[in-house]
């Protein structure tokens, strides 16, 4: 589904990504843990498309497409979906309003017809309960004043809505309650099949007791140094990121 | 103008001064530059956006001459535990100042004797070349030479605040023009009150302070007058603020004659900040006067603006405030407020809180509202045996207090509340 | 400008007009029956004698010359254009074909009714607004044709040219015109005054709802003429009005100027609905060509619980220059706001209002969005004003401001003066931008830039699109989306 191939990225001519490597096929759940400052989101970024991200050398590719070929809103119309760390407030546009322009613009990217009202509310209303989310917030402006558990809440609830292919959640969990986490996880597990695929960029081990991943890789100073399965997510929460770095420098010498 | 406005006199009488020799080139220059804008520009009349609803008739019925040194017998009260200056028509009465135990670092003296005074005059001049001063200013300005200049060092900080007497005091009509020069070097702290006090005469005090606050200083200012029908005060703030520094004022007026304390803040350098906290009380005929000008010149820089207004008998407030945001100084954020209590019926604000924006990450707002006391409260305070008088004092200091709050200084509120506000 | 014009497949007239930048940059052209440029006595006599008209108006017009003579260009304002040379303008331009005037649609030149085609006016009475909207239609300085007008006539209303109120209703016209906006008002209508050549009028009887919306489309074609028309909406006790206004001109390289003149008349518990799509060409990319719109409107409460409100959204002109204003003279008299103003490429707005409190209990509301683009300067400038005699005023303010990219200017310069203690006046201002996070978030849900700026366009303009009747409302919001497609990317 996304094959990233040494991936180089830079930023304000400094180096970010330095030769990222990463496959997930159809149906994982992978995982990318690393201490701050890593290169975690930027990897998002880039995959989503922000401006302002160089792609020195290497190739992203998704779904049999060049990924970095595509404008922003056609990545999501390819079905790839990014919740954001920080979900950004939009004054005066209401969340129905903006939820239903994207869901039609994803549907008519699929050829498909545009949802009626009642449908579409009836979908929200169901996707909110899900994620225990106040039926209120539809109506108010775009993450206007939300908190930040119902920011996260809102980010899960576009994701059910639009049911993207690859799902990019991008510290989904950082400055969570533990109420607003499991709602999330239960959005996320909900979706989870054998053609989705789910790619969580977090700091901390605490999500992925929620959402248990297939794989899970460390990202530092900009490249990917180790990989494995949930069981080095436990190895991470016991002896931080630390003997992982030295492991590496000492391969280096 | 009609023929008869004496304001005329005054223009002739400060022009005068231009064609006085100095023994100092910069001098010549800077009056001669200065008589040109008098003459170029002229009395300010309303149809002058700045001036649009200010009066000056009691201004035109005298010709205000220069008031000559006078020695006073006390010096109003003062800020508890602080340094005090006395400036008495312009001139620095050292014998009631206590400014012989300042702290190293602090300097408070006439700007001919200031040990950079090479320095400041160098600084003063490019700031008046770029920010040419119109009528009053100019008027004002003239009198550079004989600025009290208050300057502290480079990571000083002065512990006490300073509190500067600006008076006025003449046996017969006449006016004062004591210019101020404020100087904060990089890290400095220091917090400076003025207050303005003036004798029982027909008297004028056209000031002019000039202000600049170095990198990551912090300056608080607290600038007061509480005046009676017969005096009249229009002072202008220049203030330049440099990279980190916070320049927080305190704007207070109150009384029956003209009052115009103007302020022009200039954030330029990244990260500036610049408050200003007004309260305005007029009663009688009093005309008090708030033109604001911030200036955002650089990037990150930040504002507040916070005016009270209370109006009483026939008195008129104006706010005239205006925020401008320069092409390319990015993220700013300005906020500006203007609340009004209308007391009489005859009583009357003119309010106008302008933005002008040439950037596009700004975060900007302003607001002014205009009001009465509330009946409701009136009429409760009543109910449980407060009489009238009592209750609408109560009601309009509680309007007042919020700028008040702004004042973290303990001594200073005391002093403001006991001794200035009566 | 593909993308949008693709999508529209029906031959809807207004769908069409809307298709496109600046679509109505076409130049009809027949034979104009046209002064040569040039500004004197005898152009105001030749005007007035050309209309066939009263000695009163004729006066009128003269005593308006004289004094705009004495008067200089204003220059308060925040806009910079090059001086006008009122010499090299042209007072009058009418189409030939109208010197007698025609007696019904059938006899106007089939030239301009295909004009109004492609402008998408329903001039014939089967089109798509049939029976919804009557319409008068001003080109350059004439009236064409009114529709609808026996519909109204059986509900007493009077709906026509200026010119025609002039010969059949001279009392009404004499009573009221300049009784709001007097000549000596401003430059601008001072100008008006003297060379006005037509516009619309209407009156609506005493304790009449009008029956429908009455619509007035106001054209510039010619090239270097000025296009001053005159509006008279005269509202008698009681009665209630909503009045539509829609502005297009062709594309030209030099500028060409516009003052306009409206006055409206609520009388005791009348109400004046009055609304504006003002779609001027604002010139091209680099600021060349485009319409100077100064114009003076403004409404007079006279009666006790009348009320009057205006709605507004500018997006055309190279400069606006425009306060649409109400006087609250009678008792519980209420005044309304509501505008957007869209500034893109070099277009310079300053607009906003004036709400003048005389009557006691008087309220008014002020709802102003204005969006600046491009390298594009919009100003709002208002005036709340409570007399010493207005008791309990109320007032309330919102101006909120909207950037797009970083070379425009948004400016609010909002005036309250309040002598009057039982006054409650309050204003709030806010600047925001639309920023590349926001762009962003919203692209990576599936939507497009275009769509996005519409779609936080359409939110932060909300409470004034609320405001137009609905079929100007989707126009309205067309408008706004295409002339802001490219602003931002």
């Amino acid at each position: 589904m996304l094959t990233i191939k040494d991936l180089h990225v830079s930023v304000d001519n400094k180096a970010i990504l330095k030769g990222i490597n990463l496959t997930i096929k159809a149906g994982e759940v992978h995982a990318i843990m690393g201490p701050n400052g890593s290169g975690k989101s930027t990897l998002s970024k880039v995959l989503a498309g922000r401006d302002g991200y160089t792609i020195t050398r290497g190739t992203i590719e998704f779904m049999g497409q060049d990924l970095t070929e595509l404008e922003p809103c056609d990545r999501a119309h390819a079905g790839l979906f990014l919740a954001f760390q920080y979900p950004v407030e939009i004054p005066g546009v209401s969340n129905v309003q903006f939820l239903k322009a994207a869901v039609n613009a994803v549907r008519k990217a699929k050829g498909e017809e545009e949802i009626s009202s009642v449908d579409f509310l009836k979908l929200v209303r169901e996707k909110m309960a899900l994620v225990d989310m106040d039926q209120d917030l539809i109506y108010r402006s775009l993450n206007d004043g939300f908190s930040g558990g119902e920011k996260k809440r809102n980010e899960t609830l576009q994701m059910l809505m639009l049911e993207p292919t690859l799902a990019i959640l991008d510290e989904t969990d950082s400055g969570l309650d533990i109420d607003a986490l499991q709602s999330v996880a239960k959005g996320v597990n909900s979706l989870r099949s054998q053609d989705r695929s789910f790619l969580m960029i977090t700091h901390y081990q605490r999500l992925l007791n929620h959402i248990e991943p297939d794989f899970i890789h460390v990202l530092a100073r900009g490249e990917i140094i180790k990989s494995g399965d949930k069981s080095l997510a436990q190895e991470l929460e016991a002896k931080g990121y630390g003997w992982l770095l030295q492991e590496q420098a000492d391969e280096c010498e | 103008m009609s023929a008869n406005n004496l304001l005329e006199h005054y223009k002739a009488q400060r022009l005068a001064l231009a064609q006085k020799p100095t023994n100092a080139d910069w001098l010549t220059s800077f009056t001669e530059n200065l008589a040109q804008r008098v003459e170029a520009y002229g009395l300010p009349t309303r149809q002058n956006e700045a001036w649009k609803y200010t009066r000056l008739d009691a201004l035109a019925k005298h010709e205000w001459p220069a008031a000559r040194k006078q020695a006073i017998a006390a010096l109003p009260s003062s800020v508890a535990e602080s340094h005090k200056v006395a400036l008495v028509n312009g001139m620095l009465d050292e014998a009631h100042s206590t400014i012989a135990d300042l702290p190293t670092g602090v300097t408070i003296c006439p700007l001919t004797q200031h040990p950079q005074c090479e320095t400041i005059k160098e600084k003063v001049i490019t700031h008046y070349t770029h920010n040419q001063p119109k009528f009053f200013k100019a008027c004002s300005l003239f009198e550079i030479e004989h600025s009290l200049v208050i300057s502290v060092d480079a990571n000083t900080v002065c512990e006490r605040p300073l509190h500067l007497h600006n008076l006025l005091h003449a046996d017969e009509t006449a006016s004062s023009h004591p210019n101020v020069i404020i100087l904060l070097g990089e890290n400095a702290a220091a917090t400076v009150v003025e207050s303005f006090h003036a004798n029982e005469q027909q008297h004028f005090t056209n000031q002019v302070v000039t202000i600049a606050v170095e990198k990551n200083a912090d300056l608080t200012y607290i600038k007061c007058a509480n005046i009676a029908s017969q005096t009249h005060c229009v002072t202008s703030h220049e203030v330049m603020v440099a990279r980190d520094a916070r320049f927080n004022a305190h704007s207070l007026t109150q009384g029956a004659g003209l009052v115009r304390f103007e302020w022009n803040v200039a954030l330029n350098e990244p990260n500036a900040f610049a408050s200003i906290n007004g309260l305005f009380r007029g009663l009688g005929k009093g005309q008090l006067d708030n033109p604001i000008l911030i200036k955002h010149k650089a990037a990150n820089t930040q504002s507040v603006v916070n005016y009270r207004g209370i109006l009483d008998d026939s008195s008129i407030g104006v706010f005239n405030g205006k925020v401008k945001v320069y092409p390319d100084a990015q993220n700013i954020c300005a906020q500006m407020q203007n609340n009004n209590l209308l007391l009489s019926e005859r009583a009357e604000i003119d309010t106008k809180p302008v933005l002008e924006i040439y950037a596009d990450d700004v975060k900007c707002s302003h607001g002014t509202t205009v009001g009465e006391l509330d009946e409701d409260a009136l009429f409760f305070l009543m109910s449980r045996g407060i009489d009238y008088d009592t209750a609408r004092a109560m009601l309009v200091d509680a309007f007042a207090h919020s700028i008040y709050d702004t004042l973290f200084d303990s001594t200073i509120r005391q002093w403001l509340e006991n001794d200035y506000a009566n | 400008m593909t993308k949008r014009s693709e999508k529209v497949e029906t031959a809807d007239p207004i769908e069409e007009f809307l298709a496109q930048d600046y679509e109505h940059g076409f130049v009809t052209d027949i034979e104009t029956d046209a002064l040569p440029p040039g500004l004197s006595e005898e152009v105001v006599r030749f005007i007035s004698a050309k209309k066939n008209e009263p000695e009163f108006l004729l006066e009128w017009r003269l005593k308006a010359y004289r004094h705009w003579l004495t008067l200089e260009e204003p220059k308060w304002a925040h806009v910079n254009y090059p001086k006008i040379d009122f010499n090299a303008i042209s007072y009058y331009s009418a189409p030939k074909s109208k010197t007698d005037g025609p007696k019904s649609l059938d006899e106007v030149d089939p030239e301009l009714l295909k004009t109004y085609e492609k402008l998408g006016i329903p001039l014939r009475e089967q089109k798509r607004l049939a029976g919804v909207v009557a319409v008068d239609v001003v080109f350059d300085s004439v009236s064409i044709a009114t529709t609808f007008r026996e519909t109204l006539k059986e509900a007493g209303v009077i709906f026509c040219s200026f010119a025609e109120a002039v010969q059949d209703y001279p009392e009404l016209v004499e009573a009221h015109l300049g009784s709001v906006v007097s000549y000596r008002d401003n430059f601008y209508a001072a100008l008006n005054a003297a060379v006005f050549s037509d516009g619309s009028f209407c009156y609506i009887p005493e304790g009449v709802r009008c029956p429908m919306e009455l619509s007035t489309y106001f054209r510039i074609n010619a090239a270097n003429t000025g296009q001053f028309e005159r509006t008279l909406i005269i509202a008698e006790p009681g009665s209630y009005v909503s009045y539509l206004e829609g502005c297009t001109a062709p594309m030209r390289d030099e500028n060409q100027l516009h003052a306009a003149v409206v006055e409206l008349i609520a009388k005791e518990k009348a109400e004046i609905k009055y609304s504006t799509v003002q779609n001027w060409y604002p010139g091209d990319k680099d600021g060349k060509g485009g319409i100077y719109n100064f114009v003076t409107k403004r409404g007079d409460c006279r009666g006790d619980h009348s009320k009057i409100s205006w709605t507004q959204i500018e997006t055309g002109s190279a400069v606006t220059w425009k306060y649409p204003s109400v006087i609250l003279r009678g008792d519980h008299s209420v005044g309304e706001f509501y505008s957007v103003a869209l500034t893109n490429n070099y277009q310079q707005a300053d607009t906003g209002t004036k709400m003048i409190h005389m009557g006691k209990h008087t309220k008014s509301t002020i709802i102003s969005k204005g969006i600046s683009a491009g390298h594009s300067q919009n100003a709002y400038r208002g005036l709340v004003r409570v007399a010493a005699k207005a008791d309990n005023a109320r007032n309330f303010t919102q101006c909120d401001s909207l950037l797009v990219g970083s070379k425009c200017g948004a400016h609010t310069f909002p005036y309250l003066e309040a002598r009057n203690k039982t006054a409650k006046l309050e204003h709030e201002a806010t600047t925001s931008k639309i920023g590349e996070d926001q762009l962003f978030y919203l692209a990576q849900r599936g939507i497009s830039a275009d769509d996005a700026v519409s779609l936080i366009v359409n939110g932060f303009c909300k409470e004034v699109l609320n405001e137009l009747p609905m079929e100007f409302a989707v126009e309205a919001q067309k408008l706004l989306g295409i002339n802001l497609e490219g602003s931002v990317g």
